[in-house]
């Protein structure tokens, strides 16, 4: 059988020469030697060298002269629970929108630094989002309102006070009889701010709340208010699932609870010692999603197909004939559904249908299906269903109409921003022009605060009082890990101060939770602070068991016509079947448009294009052959009446016929880092009935002319240099691996076994600990979450959309996404989290002049910061690719002030002082000119270990948790000491599937990956070549 | 006779004895009792009572003065409750000054000790008072002489000793050319210096111990930049350690609290302070090298600080951080903590900060260098019983069975670049 081909994009599928030359060449990017001198004839002369070496010689030793005197002032009173140099954690909630984690905060001197999941929660189970783990760079948002404002007649906004603010909208609210006030909000997951509400209703009873959620899920929402007269969503259990059908539903990356969802889905997937079985995934999708790219099986398909391939499913699972004959043109794809149906139907009861569609019909079409499979009450619940989108479209609509119709008085917007990021958006900022009051509780100025009176900026979660109730009946706590910054207050405060209620929101809280869910608690007290201590309120954990469903379910009932659902269904795809299919989906870093302003987010990379800090039209390489259309062409965009202008991305994946392009982008007014980045396509959303569609059809294309150059990392660090042929990632079927777990590895052995080295036994005289890594392809999902908190712990530093174009990204851990097999509408996709590998035998060690990177006796591949002198030979020699390089003072701590390219902004990231608040004491910032690169949180590592010492006790398994690994939310990581035999690590690093990258080179990586195992049957994948089986290479 | 005589010298002699015991007790018995009043007094009254200042309870100056009938004064100290209900009207007024805050009864005191506490009272009032007269800068401080700074004194020196001896050379030169020219005899070939075969090597080597020298200056004043040793700022109270941690013996981590648990020892807060100073709020007398005019003001800036209003005892003004200046400064690429070094390895704060109980102004004692670290490093023996180590497989091992006496902190990887720079 041929070798499988691994590729990373499409240049790399059908090489150029160009792409050869690059991938064999030191550094990704040409050398700035431009920068040196900007002589005519050849860049710096003798002269300039000297000139330079004199001037830093001299500025060295002027700087050394004088010592700068530091003045430290210590506490006047010191509180009891902060002591200098020692993290103070808090057990909190994050909640944006319907976005929703259970979190630890942890502090240091009262700043929160970092933010990791909270393992005793059932719903998050200690994971993490990308989103979560960047929160908390956005309290130190420098764009943060600083105090209420009020717009003058200018239409400018200027400061207030507090008190005028009050005294205005308490006057306008009790102005007339029955002022009417209309409440805008997106989804509001918390019960106390509900009562906030409800409070400030029975004050000024002619109060509206309406809330909708940019990225709806009314049509869900409806769909099952219908069906089993509960409007809500039901509550997901993939870890049960042994088939899990999507359709168009980015439930790994976006969909309702990623974290929570990736949690069960890579627990139902992991396979190992004592557990052969596996979860199957068929997808159904137009665009290349972070879920289809996971998938077992992808079909890609345009969202017209979609809907009658919905239908299809219907049939197949149960046997009638709704599709009144309509199939899917392509065998190849009908077969899919064939077959998912068929293992559906296998596994009824333990299978599980999602839908990302906004259509109620077809949800209602879901609900059949899995109501017909018996898996309401085993893999998806609705008795007690998740509360974490609760919006409709209708609510929108009815707020727009009550408002252009000069009903409101006074007008509230709370956690949205529907100028901006609905198609209504104009509509709306129009009919707030007729409100007298209009008041916004933004944090930041943003497109609708711009139209509304006051300004009256909400805290941010990390300073506020809360509570969540993500589940019907499992409620969490949030509260402040530090004061405000600034003059805001939290809503709920507001609120209950317009409304003449006397108490703080805190008062108000703890009252909602005494008479709900502590209610019956003895210790009223002790019951409210062990819930604020954990964070959580829920039923008792060895009640419910790990992972568990906490209760006994009951099969429900389910109502509706599913006959006339699914005409519908295939109506409105057929409506849709027509010229270009465009469909909008929030991207898995920016949302819908809330997170744009976090420059962790923006510079994450996509999990699947690789693309920052941009949004494009991602379009199929054929369709792009068609249309004559190069990566990175941009075109003018004409859909739903708009149009835009952007560039076209060829995605591998998308299907032919269909384009999508990222909501979220093209903010107008956010802050530096979001304002102009990408273009809003929230225009084109068609809202025309009465759920929003996300899909626009008849959409047309047409060429510029121009072409940009994306931001693009996917092809920045080759391991591959085309040369050779590398063991960079080894995959097997489910079949194979249980036939013979070595299967798919079965090469390591030889590969490793004529290895003969004149080094000395690299653990010889070693002793104690050797920390190693496991990384699990199978569990990784690519969300990125790791990329995000190692920044976060590391003060990794952010470097702006051109020099990542440079290919000067910073990141200390990356996931590098690989295609597979020659299908370039479907291929495989591998994701595999690339660090520092520490090896044993490292290549960059021998060539560093100075012994800046040198190995210790715990296996850490060092990096001393100090003594490096940035000639960049380690990076040069390194196979993984995972130096970095500081190529300006990101961290604004050189004596002689930046002394950075112009194009670096001089304003953001690490050199402002607001932003500076969110460093990790505990890590050194890099400075100009040095090298630097993972280093296995060597603080964690040293903290553990002192802790141990101090209680006089060995270091246990799990004392050590690196960022990446306590983010990832799939536990892809496992972290931990390769010498204790006991260890996870140890068990995994020796079990059969694990496996080093590029490992034939002999140079003993202390990561080892574990194979992935696709459940796929064989004739469907294509092989690595077949080797006999050998005695595994035993790593210790 | 010779007993007689015996007898009558005897009886003499008794006589100046009794004499003398009297002249010699007298005094001695006023000043013993005095003494057994201060013991009283610091075991029953300072509690609550000062001297010359308001406290708990009333300045005890002049108090002999105030009770005009020293029998109620005694009793009133005996069972201060009882004698209020005896409805003395002084007694009364007072205990509504002082808030109708009770005062203890000592029933156990006789009056020959409450006549001695009156006494130190009446010894004490004058001693404050003299020392109050003596004019202030006057009192003790020994102002140190500025040391004499002789470096402009040698440079002229030198220079006019250069001079001279270029006039005598030159004198010397000039005598012998004219004394060559009297007797016609030729002038010397002149062999410039360097060229001088027979110099050559001791030009040599003076040319390379200067040249090795010169490096080693230039290495060691590079190495030496930015370090600090006995670098010992003004600071904003003149705190002295010596009193604090030498004189008064009090343990360093009870103010630097942070030494056995973190990474900081912790520059005390201002309420750590103020857990004496809310009582002692002046500096007593009679510490060599201590002025306590001087001090007692020192004392008088932590209230200022603290907000705090020491005649009512009341924390009732606006406090302000004390802006320290640091004096052991590590480079920011340096992770140190002190909890694994006091906690962890026991050592004492004096291996790496010096006396401080003997400093009056705190410096830097060592240079906090790397050499410096890296040192310590090799030479210290890690406490294996510590159950931590039990990881260390092989060296625990070689250490239970005798083959090596002990571990250094070096060979379980403390010379290591990132046990010390992440």
């Amino acid at each position: 059988m041929a070798e499988k081909k691994y590729w990373k994009g499409l240049e790399e599928l059908h090489p150029t020469p160009e792409f050869i030359e690059l991938a064999q060449q030191e550094f990704p990017e040409e050398l700035p030697v431009e920068v040196m001198g900007n002589h005519e004839n050849n860049g710096a002369s003798r002269r300039d060298f000297l000139k330079m070496l004199g001037f830093s010689v001299t500025a060295a030793a002027i700087a050394g002269c004088e010592m700068p005197v530091n003045k430290v002032a210590p506490y006047i009173f010191k509180p009891e629970d902060v002591t200098p140099g020692i993290a103070t954690w808090y057990a909190s909630t994050f909640m944006n929108g319907g976005d929703y984690c259970s979190i630890l905060v942890k502090t240091r001197e009262g700043r929160p630094i970092k933010v990791e999941g909270n393992n005793a929660s059932m719903i998050t189970r200690g994971g993490t989002s990308a989103r979560v783990q960047a929160s908390v760079l956005s309290l130190y948002d420098t764009n943060r309102l600083t105090g209420p404002k009020v717009r003058n007649d200018k239409g400018k906004h200027t400061g207030i006070s507090w008190a005028e603010v009050d005294a205005a909208v308490t006057g306008k609210l009790n102005a007339g009889e029955n002022t009417a006030v209309r409440i805008l909000t997106g989804t509001v997951v918390s019960p106390s701010t509900k009562r906030v509400f409800a409070r400030f209703t029975e004050q000024y009873p002619n109060t509206k709340v309406y809330q909708y959620d940019a990225v709806s899920y009314a049509g869900m929402l409806a769909a099952n208010e219908t069906a089993f007269g509960v409007k809500a969503l039901p509550h997901y259990h993939f870890e049960k699932a042994r088939v899990v059908v999507g359709f168009e539903c980015d439930f790994l990356g976006t969909w309702i609870s990623p974290v929570e969802y990736t949690k069960g889905y890579s627990a139902g997937r992991k396979v190992g010692k004592g557990k052969k079985e596996m979860s199957r995934h068929y997808q159904f999708e137009s665009r290349m999603s972070l879920t289809g790219a996971n998938a077992d099986y992808r079909t890609a398909l345009k969202p017209s197909e979609l809907m009658t391939a919905l239908v299809n499913l219907y049939d197949e699972v149960t046997g009638a004939s709704l599709s009144g004959g309509k199939k899917i043109g392509d065998d190849k794809k009908a077969k899919r559904i064939r077959e998912a149906a068929k293992w559906l139907k296998d596994n009824a009861g333990s299978s599980l249908l999602v839908c990302g569609l906004n259509d109620m019909n077809a949800q209602l079409l879901v609900n059949a299906i899995n109501n017909a499979l018996g898996n309401y009450g085993r893999t998806l619940d609705m008795s007690m269903p998740s509360m974490l989108r609760q919006g409709t479209d209708n609510d929108l609509k009815a707020f727009i109409s009550d408002v252009s119709k000069g009903e409101a008085d006074v007008v509230m917007i709370y956690g949205c921003n529907p100028v901006y990021d609905s198609p209504l958006g104009f509509s709306i900022a129009e009919a707030l022009k007729k409100v007298d009051v209009c008041v916004s509780f933004a944090d930041s100025m943003d497109e609708t605060s711009a139209v509304c009176h006051y300004i009256c900026p909400d805290s941010h979660y990390l300073e506020s009082w809360n509570d969540a109730e993500p589940v019907k009946g499992c409620y969490s706590l949030a509260q402040p890990a530090i004061r405000n910054l600034f003059d805001t207050r939290q809503a709920q405060d507001s609120l209950l101060a317009w409304c003449g209620a006397s108490m703080s929101y805190h008062d108000f809280m703890v009252e909602t939770w005494v008479n709900g869910p502590l209610a019956g608690s003895a210790n009223m007290t002790r019951a409210f602070n062990q819930a604020l201590q954990t964070g959580l309120f829920q039923m008792p954990m060895e009640d419910m068991g790990d992972h568990e469903m906490m209760y006994d379910p009951q099969p429900v009932v389910m109502n509706g016509d599913v006959s006339s659902a699914a005409a519908a269904v295939l109506s409105s795809g057929s409506k849709m079947g027509n010229g270009l299919e465009v469909t909008f989906y929030e991207s898995v870093a920016i949302g819908d448009g809330r997170y744009a302003n976090n420059p962790w987010l923006q510079e994450m990379p996509d999990p699947v294009s690789k693309i920052t800090w941009d949004n494009y039209l991602n379009v199929s390489p054929e369709w792009a052959e068609e249309n004559d259309l190069m990566h990175g062409d941009v075109v003018t965009l004409k859909a739903a009446g708009q149009s835009v202008t952007v560039p076209v991305a060829i995605q591998p994946g998308q299907a032919k016929g269909s384009a999508s392009i990222a909501l979220g982008y093209g903010r107008s007014m956010i802050g530096k880092a979001g304002e102009g980045v990408g273009v809003n396509v929230w225009p084109m959303v068609d809202a025309s009935g009465d759920c929003l569609v996300y899909c626009a059809s008849g959409a047309t294309v047409e060429k510029t002319g121009k072409n940009i150059r994306f931001a693009q990392t996917q092809t920045h660090f080759n391991l591959n240099d085309g040369l050779a042929k590398r063991t960079i990632v080894k995959e097997t079927t489910l079949a194979e691996y249980q036939a013979n777990p070595l299967s798919g590895n079965m090469d390591r052995a030889e590969k490793l076994g004529h290895l003969d080295t004149f080094y000395p036994d690299f653990q010889a005289g070693r002793n104690g600990f050797d920390w190693g890594m496991s990384i699990d392809l199978n569990s990784c999902v690519g969300c990125g979450a790791c990329t995000i908190a190692c920044i976060s712990e590391n003060n990794v530093p952010i470097v702006g959309r051109d020099e990542v174009l440079r290919a000067h990204e910073m990141h200390w851990i990356r996931i590098d996404r690989y295609y597979a097999g020659e299908d370039s509408e479907n291929p495989e996709v591998v994701f595999q989290p690339m660090l520092c590998q520490h090896c044993e035998n490292a290549p960059c060690e021998n060539v560093c002049p100075v012994g800046a990177t040198n190995h210790s006796s715990e296996g850490f591949n060092q990096m001393a910061y100090n003594r490096c002198i940035g000639t960049r030979y380690c990076a040069n020699n390194c196979p993984y690719k995972v130096r970095r390089f500081n190529w300006f003072d990101y961290g604004g701590n050189d004596t002689f002030g930046t002394m950075n390219d112009p194009h670096v902004n001089e304003e953001m990231g690490m050199l402002e002082d607001l932003t500076r608040m969110v460093l990790n004491p505990d890590v050194t910032i890099r400075s100009r000119g040095v090298i630097e690169k993972c280093s296995f949180c060597v603080q964690r590592i040293q903290e553990a270990k002192l802790g141990a010492k101090k209680d006089g006790r060995q270091l246990r398994d799990g004392d050590v948790r690196t960022a990446c690994q306590s983010a990832c939310p799939a536990d892809a990581i496992v972290f931990g000491n390769m010498f204790d035999e006991t260890s996870q690590v140890h068990q995994l690093n020796t079990s059969e599937r694990a496996y080093g990258v590029i490992e034939e080179n002999h140079w003993l990586p202390s990561v080892l990956y574990l194979t992935k195992v696709r459940n796929k049957d064989a004739a469907d994948h294509t092989h690595e070549q077949e080797l006999d089986i050998m005695d595994l290479y035993n790593y210790q | 006779m010779l007993n007689s005589v015996y007898n009558k010298i005897n009886r003499r002699n008794l006589l100046v004895s009794v004499l003398l015991l009297v002249t010699i007790l007298v005094p001695g018995r006023v000043h013993a009792t005095a003494e057994e009043g201060k013991e009283l007094f610091k075991a029953n009254c300072a509690k609550c009572h000062m001297i010359d200042r308001k406290m708990t309870g009333p300045a005890l100056k002049g108090v002999r003065d105030r009770w005009a009938d020293s029998t109620h004064l005694y009793s009133w100290i005996r069972n201060s409750q009882a004698f209020l209900a005896t409805g003395d009207e002084y007694a009364n007024n007072l205990y509504l000054e002082y808030n109708k805050s009770q005062m203890q009864a000592f029933p156990n005191l006789t009056d020959a000790d409450i006549s001695n506490i009156l006494l130190y009272i009446d010894a004490e009032t004058i001693r404050l008072t003299e020392a109050a007269n003596v004019p202030a800068g006057g009192g003790g401080t020994a102002v140190a002489a500025e040391p004499k700074d002789n470096t402009v004194l040698y440079i002229i020196l030198i220079a006019v000793l250069l001079i001279i001896s270029l006039i005598l050379g030159r004198t010397i030169g000039y005598l012998g050319q004219l004394s060559r020219e009297e007797t016609g005899e030729p002038e010397p070939v002149r062999m410039p210096v360097l060229r001088n075969p027979r110099l050559r090597p001791v030009l040599t080597l003076v040319g390379l111990f200067l040249f090795c020298w010169l490096c080693y200056a230039m290495y060691d004043s590079a190495a030496a930049l930015g370090r600090q040793q006995g670098y010992a700022p003004e600071q904003p109270i003149q705190f002295s350690h010596e009193i604090h941690a030498g004189i008064n013996q009090i343990e360093c981590k009870y103010c630097h609290t942070g030494a056995e648990k973190g990474k900081s020892a912790v520059i005390p807060s201002i309420n750590v302070c103020m857990n004496c100073h809310y009582v002692i709020n002046q500096m007593s007398p009679g510490t060599d090298g201590y002025d306590p005019a001087t001090y007692t003001a020192e004392i008088q800036k932590i209230y200022e600080y603290a907000g705090f209003d020491p005649e009512n005892l009341a924390y009732s003004n606006e406090p302000k951080p004390i802006k320290w200046t640091r004096i052991h400064n590590l480079p920011d690429h340096v992770y140190f903590n002190h909890s694994q070094h006091v906690a962890v390895a026991g050592l004492e704060c004096q291996t790496c900060h010096g006396m401080v109980q003997e400093m009056k102004v705190v410096e830097q004692a060592e240079n906090l260098g790397m050499g410096w670290c890296v040192n310590c490093h090799r030479q210290t023996e890690v406490n294996f019983s510590n159950a931590f180590y039990a990881d260390y497989r092989e060296l625990k091992d070689k250490m239970d069975k005798g083959e090596i006496e002990a571990v250094h902190a070096s060979d379980i990887g403390a010379t290591e670049c990132q046990r010390c720079h992440y």
